[in-house]
């Protein structure tokens, strides 16, 4: 079965979320499971990282400036990434810019199958 | 209905096209008149080598079509208030890219030099990359703005903004 989380979430001027999927329904994988995170921002200067129970996936990569709701495949961010059961999901976002932006977050999660 | 040209009335209609044409080459070749990019979002003004430099030195990352680089409110999306806040300037609504649509204008030389608030330019990306001027422009823009609810956000706290005079003076 596949989950999808998706928000926006605005972020400050020169600050960074630690971790913006937070509070979310599936923050922690509901199963072992092969995730992909999509993104964008509404302008260039986000810079995103991915952190899977406790492991990092990711280093921190810009976002791209396309200002929409991610669009499946062009904005991904990175994919193909393993979550075992209860491991957090950390996608934290740093603004490098003296002006808030928006973020915009896709995350899907197929689980694999025993 | 509209009257039928003659024959000898086409001509001179094809001709004077020609000829008016020829003059304002003429005329952007000996520097009297310039031709300037316009956004159709804010009405700022764009270098004349916008189009040429897309890519290159213009619109970094914001893909082949050639687009305005203004940015402009998100209002949609709320105030963004950070944690660990260290500058009430911090505390504004997100911007976003316009992506408007940029026009070119055919303009005299000698009125960009005296009318420098007629002809306003666009802060380019390239000479502004972390926004500390951009943000700044638009922040207050979003303060004076009455229904845009910032001036009163920054209340919140017991602390009430009314201007941006008051902002300006207040250190934490």
């Amino acid at each position: 079965m596949k989950v999808v989380m998706q928000e926006t979430v605005s972020i400050a001027a020169n600050s960074t979320n630690s971790n913006v999927v937070s509070g979310q329904k599936y923050e922690r994988s509901p199963g072992d499971a092969v995730g992909a995170v999509y993104n964008t921002g509404s302008a260039s200067g986000l810079r995103a990282s991915l952190n899977v129970g406790g492991l990092a996936v990711s280093d921190t990569i810009n976002v791209g400036a396309a200002n929409r709701t991610p669009v499946v495949p062009d904005d991904l961010l990175v994919d193909e990434w393993g979550a075992p059961e209860g491991a957090l999901i950390q996608l934290q976002v740093e603004n490098t810019t003296a002006g808030a932006l928006v973020y915009q977050w896709r995350i899907e999660l197929v689980e694999i199958p025993d | 209905m509209a009257k039928e040209l003659t024959k000898n009335e086409k001509l001179i209609r094809d001709l004077k096209s020609i000829t008016d044409s020829s003059k304002l080459k003429d005329d952007i070749l000996s520097g009297e008149k310039v031709q300037l990019f316009r956004c159709a979002g804010s009405g700022l003004y764009f270098p004349s080598d916008y189009l040429e430099m897309w890519g290159r030195k213009y619109g970094l990352g914001l893909g082949p079509v050639v687009v305005s680089e203004c940015l402009e409110t998100e209002w949609q999306a709320g105030v963004a208030i950070p944690k660990d806040i260290k500058s009430p300037t911090q505390i504004m609504f997100p911007l976003k890219q316009g992506n408007h649509q940029v026009d070119a204008y055919i303009v005299k030389s000698a009125d960009i030099v005296n009318f420098q608030k007629e002809y306003q330019f666009a802060v380019l990306i390239f000479l502004d990359a972390f926004m500390e001027k951009r943000a700044g422009i638009i922040r207050d823009k979003q303060l004076r703005n009455k229904n845009g609810r910032l001036a009163a956000t920054m209340g919140v706290n017991g602390m009430h903004f009314s201007s941006i005079d008051m902002l300006a003076n207040y250190k934490i």
